[in-house]
């Protein structure tokens, strides 16, 4: 599972967790959509200062 | 994971209790929650209430949180000078960046509840539980037809999510996304208790 996978491929139980936090609990929903959204790359990682891509 | 406790706010959890308590102390504004959620399911709003007043005691001190820390790509490798200052002390620091997965199901498996903080003031709790109202009252129909124990489940996960995920509006710059456990409620056989002394506190 990767923060680049849409929606559609979730399961119908994910998609329906999804659905009741939009109800009871927007403001989280909102949050983690604004997230996801604006980090779709992967990330790299820096290990003692040395940039690793892709990991 | 840490106790709630025992970290450096020692009433964080105390913050969203007392906001919640605000709202729902309204006689209208615990009446409208109530009414709007029996369009769905008949007593649920005061069946999941007092489910979480009973729990209280538990989440009060057995709530065990991660905290982790949003950041920009530009942050990446200095991290955030007040965050350095804020956690550890005159121990050693270390940061670890690491990718969320937008879903996982080890989230399910460790029972954990992740959510963002929101750093809200009172007027804002409020006005998120009047949205919150809305939304029961548009989606009654989709509620309705879901069985009622989800219902008052999604019920009381709003409520704990309210809780320990509110934070004092002056703290916004920390940006915190909180794992939170409350194994007394829903314990997960992957995760082992024990006790660490860091910096004097356990």
């Amino acid at each position: 599972m990767t923060d680049n996978q849409p929606a559609t491929d979730l399961r119908p139980e994910v998609l329906l967790n999804m659905h009741l936090e939009g109800i009871f609990m927007p403001r989280a929903r909102v949050q983690r959509d604004d997230f996801y959204a604006k980090h779709k790359k992967i990330r790299s990682l820096h290990i003692g200062g040395q940039r690793l891509e892709n990991h | 994971m840490r106790n709630t406790t025992c970290m450096a706010d020692y009433r964080e959890v105390e913050l969203g209790y007392g906001m919640l308590a605000s709202f729902f102390s309204e006689a209208s504004k615990r009446e409208a929650f109530m009414a709007a959620l029996d369009l769905c399911h008949q007593g649920a709003a005061m069946q999941a209430l007092t489910l979480f007043d009973q729990w209280w005691a538990h989440i009060r001190f057995n709530t065990y949180v991660s905290s982790i820390s949003e950041h920009e790509d530009a942050e990446d490798f200095h991290g955030r000078l007040s965050m350095w200052r804020a956690f550890g002390g005159r121990l050693p620091k270390v940061a670890i960046v690491i990718r969320v997965p937008f879903h996982s199901s080890g989230a399910q498996q460790l029972n954990i509840l992740f959510s963002p903080v929101a750093y809200l003031n009172q007027q804002e709790v409020h006005a998120t539980a009047n949205a919150v109202i809305e939304n029961i009252k548009t989606s009654a129909d989709f509620l309705r037809a879901l069985d009622r124990e989800v219902v008052i489940g999604n019920i009381f996960a709003m409520l704990l999510g309210a809780v320990t995920c509110v934070k004092h509006e002056g703290f916004h710059e920390e940006r915190e996304w909180r794992a939170i456990y409350t194994p007394k409620r829903a314990q997960s056989s992957l995760m082992v208790p024990s006790v660490e002394v860091i910096g004097g506190v356990p």
